[in-house]
């Protein structure tokens, strides 16, 4: 009745619309306020975490660059993939697989929930990994604790699902930007990669974990451009060679990531323990090393080579080295080993740039081009954004991690070109791939996201009237008199265990037959090939069962007992009010 | 390339014609403007629904109407007579036997009709007073017979079915069908067959096949 009386006086209907406004308006701030606060915590809790496997794994690679010309040397990325492998395996028990793409199912699907252990675990194993010469990066792993981090932090606070889903957005950022000394990068990272959503409640606190995680790294390790360069400048002419360059970049992504499924299969047929094939991939990695070490560990001294123009490579040498590195990720990532594919990507990017570079020499001897170490840089941005679908990370990576905002014009280009490329061939990234197969990613506020959270047991009506097999027509005529329904769930009198339906269709012609009211009974009109929903079954699977079906209203059941039943009309009248919650104004 | 229609297009998503100009409009479907008209790649547009999971039309279980005949499934099911046994359990032994058999039927087809007739009498007689019963299984189910049958079975002696009016019973007529349109139709003509104080003094008398076949052509002249 008081909702009557306020439409009668829009004026007031008007005003505490207003009002109701405001006060949701200011809700929100005060969240953004409180989450923001949160992510200085989360954010020097992920930049300690990067700063100490950094320096763990330059530690254990100054000592193994002092042997690598000893035979022995091969075994060592056996050893370490091996040992990387039974730790995660056998100690754990872990099966969160790569990294990244758990950490982009968990924001979306899983409610921001994380192993605890993920903290630590893959810091150690990639430690064990690329300290021992696997060709994987450390940025992956770092990411996953610094997201591990934020969703602890959370579950620390007793935080609710969608607050925990953002700080593991915000431990990522801080990871990121403190490995790389990269705030915008680590920012972006969290944003374009794992949260996928741009709003107030995930940018600004994004950003504060990204400035406290990186300026916590700069006071322990100092305010260090990972890759200093020369002033570079781009003609006309350059930036449309960047265009052939993207589209390369593009296609050299689409075969790391073909290439390293085909690399994941190969090695999960092999009929050994889990920890041997690791252990074999980093025996193939140690002899690709004996023969040109360049290509283990994450590879950033080639990238220095390249940067600096000292490399020695000639445009066969540069080659050789992409094609050894691109066999080494492979081999170290898919064959179980531990790592992520930030530092591969950067290095064939800048691998491809450089003899690009080389061979733009060579062809257009005569015009002033770029030098190939200019393209190296720019190609780097290439492979992130084709290998990842981040175009953003890439451009943004580049830019800071070599302090050369001169680049951004070629930067751009080719990081567009990449990703287009890629995306012509390769549905999901490297990440997203095998979450998009397993039906696994919805990204925030998306269609498939809110069916797949709406729990089947919200969706039924709390059914009074059931039927028994015994009821004779009789008996029906007069339970029928009240009901609102066509479909009757039919379940046994004792045990509630589901039958099957009657509908009413089926026996309106005979309802005012009164030969049959005695003889009928509810169990001859039963229909039992329709299918049930089971309690546990999300919102999502309800629909594809209505669609297949055609039915208006299906059973939904629990440990074999009927619930109530789910009715077409009822599922979508719920779906559009969760549309209307979780969409922001 | 086939190509289709906005109409056909509509037909086949089993949307409006509106529906799909405003997607056009949207943008959201995967059309070609040939000639000032909208036309579809059908197997491109095939693959969008399906990504979409937008439905092709299909009827809501639409009650198809079964055209049966009470004559023709007491043909089928047969007319028997001098049916021995002192309960229902023993007679539906005999009934099991005799109805028609053809191959198509499973091997365990009369163990299978025995315990199934059992169970539905368990739960309420099937015996409609007037010493008639019209014993059918518990569910509906397809027992391969292809069209449904309605088995006559004069009994030697009557028996005690627990029948309502607690009369014994001295005919069955056991309804086997597949569906339950088929079965609740089947149902209500046997049941109007024998609702009349004639016809059952009649059917007291034992007629012979083919008078009783003759009376029921007459009685529902509609059926074929």
């Amino acid at each position: 009745m008081r909702f009557r009386k306020m439409s009668d006086r829009p004026a007031v209907g008007m005003e505490a619309q207003r009002g109701a406004r405001r006060m949701i308006h200011r809700t929100s701030a005060r969240e953004a306020a409180v989450l923001t606060v949160l992510a200085v915590g989360v954010g020097l809790a992920s930049g300690v975490s990067a700063v100490v496997l950094e320096s763990a794994v330059h530690q254990v690679m100054q000592v193994m660059v002092a042997f690598q010309d000893r035979l022995w040397i091969v075994a060592v990325p056996a050893a370490g993939a091996a040992l990387s492998s039974l730790f995660l395996h056998r100690l754990l028990k872990d099966t969160a697989g790569h990294g990244v793409p758990e950490l982009i199912r968990s924001s979306t699907f899983g409610g921001g929930a994380l192993r605890p252990d993920l903290i630590y675990s893959r810091l150690l194993s990639s430690f064990l990994t690329v300290g021992s010469g696997g060709s994987a990066g450390l940025e992956g792993p770092i990411a996953t604790s610094g997201g591990a981090i934020g969703s602890t932090i959370a579950r620390l606070f007793r935080l609710n699902e969608r607050r925990r889903s953002l700080l593991l957005g915000y431990g990522v950022a801080g990871a990121v930007a403190a490995i790389f000394n990269a705030p915008l990068t680590g920012t972006v990272f969290a944003l374009e990669v794992i949260l996928g959503e741009w709003s107030a409640l995930s940018i600004l606190p994004t950003i504060i974990a990204a400035v406290s995680a990186t300026q916590f790294s700069r006071l322990v390790m100092g305010n260090k451009i990972a890759f200093l360069h020369h002033v570079f400048s781009f003609s006309t002419l350059d930036l449309f060679a960047c265009i052939v360059l993207g589209v390369a970049a593009g296609i050299l992504s689409v075969l790391f990531q073909r290439g390293l499924r085909f690399t994941e299969r190969s090695f999960a047929t092999l009929p050994v323990p889990v920890w041997l094939r690791a252990g074999a991939g980093g025996l193939l990695v140690g002899m690709l090393g004996f023969q040109m070490p360049s290509v283990l560990h994450d590879g950033y001294l080639a990238i220095q080579q390249f940067l600096g123009g000292f490399s020695q490579f000639t445009l066969l040498g540069v080659g050789l080295f992409v094609l050894l590195k691109f066999a080494a990720s492979l081999l170290t990532l898919g064959s179980g080993g531990s790592g992520g594919v930030f530092a591969p990507c950067l290095v064939l990017g800048s691998g491809l740039g450089y003899g690009f570079g080389q061979l733009m020499r060579a062809v257009f001897s005569t015009a002033s081009l770029a030098t190939p170490s200019a393209y190296a840089l720019v190609g780097m941005a290439g492979l992130v954004a084709g290998v990842m679908h981040a175009p953003l990370t890439g451009m943004f990576l580049v830019l800071e991690v070599t302090d050369g905002y001169d680049l951004i014009l070629p930067l751009m280009i080719v990081a567009v070109m990449a990703m287009l490329t890629s995306y012509f061939f390769e549905e999901g990234s490297v990440y997203t791939r095998e979450l998009i197969d397993r039906g696994e990613l919805a990204r925030r506020g998306s269609d498939q996201h809110l069916l797949q959270t709406m729990d089947s047991r919200e969706l039924v009506d709390k059914e009074d009237i059931v039927l028994h097999e015994s009821m004779l027509l009789g008996e029906f005529v007069e339970i029928f008199k009240k009901a609102k329904r066509n479909v009757f769930p039919v379940v046994d009198s004792q045990t509630r265990r589901w039958e099957g339906v009657v509908y009413l269709d089926d026996i309106r012609p005979y309802l005012f037959d009164a030969t049959l009211y005695s003889i009928m009974t509810i169990g001859s009109v039963l229909h039992t090939d329709l299918p049930t929903i089971d309690a546990g079954e999300s919102a999502l699977s309800a629909i594809q069962k209505f669609e297949s079906s055609r039915a208006w209203s299906l059973p939904v059941i629990e440990d074999g007992k009927f619930l109530g039943m789910m009715s077409k009309s009822t599922l979508f009248d719920r779906y559009r009010r969760e549309l209307i919650v979780h969409t922001p104004e | 390339m086939e190509q289709v229609s906005v109409k056909s297009a509509a037909e086949l998503l089993n949307v409006s014609e509106k529906t799909i100009y405003r997607w056009i409009r949207q943008g959201v479907i995967p059309a070609i403007k040939l000639q000032g008209q909208y036309r579809f790649d059908q197997r491109e547009l095939e693959g969008w629904a399906r990504h979409n999971r937008i439905g092709s039309p299909m009827s809501v279980i639409e009650g198809q109407e079964e055209a049966v005949s009470l004559y023709r499934a007491v043909q089928l099911g047969g007319i028997h007579y001098k049916i021995e046994g002192d309960s229902p359990g023993e007679i539906f032994t005999q009934v099991a036997e005799l109805l028609p058999f053809s191959p198509r039927l499973s091997p365990t087809f009369k163990e299978t009709l025995h315990t199934t007739l059992i169970e539905r009498e368990a739960l309420v007689s099937t015996g409609i007073g007037g010493g008639i019963a019209l014993p059918h299984p518990r569910h509906p189910r397809d027992w391969g017979l292809g069209e449904p049958a309605v088995g006559v079975f004069f009994l030697d002696h009557p028996v005690d079915f627990h029948a309502i009016d607690g009369e014994p019973v001295f005919v069955l007529f056991v309804l086997l069908c597949a569906t339950v349109a088929g079965h609740l139709q089947m149902l209500s003509r046997v049941s109007h067959l024998v609702n009349s104080p004639q016809t059952r003094a009649y059917l007291r008398a034992q007629p012979s096949r083919t008078d009783l076949l003759e009376r029921i052509r007459h009685a529902f002249p509609q059926d074929v």
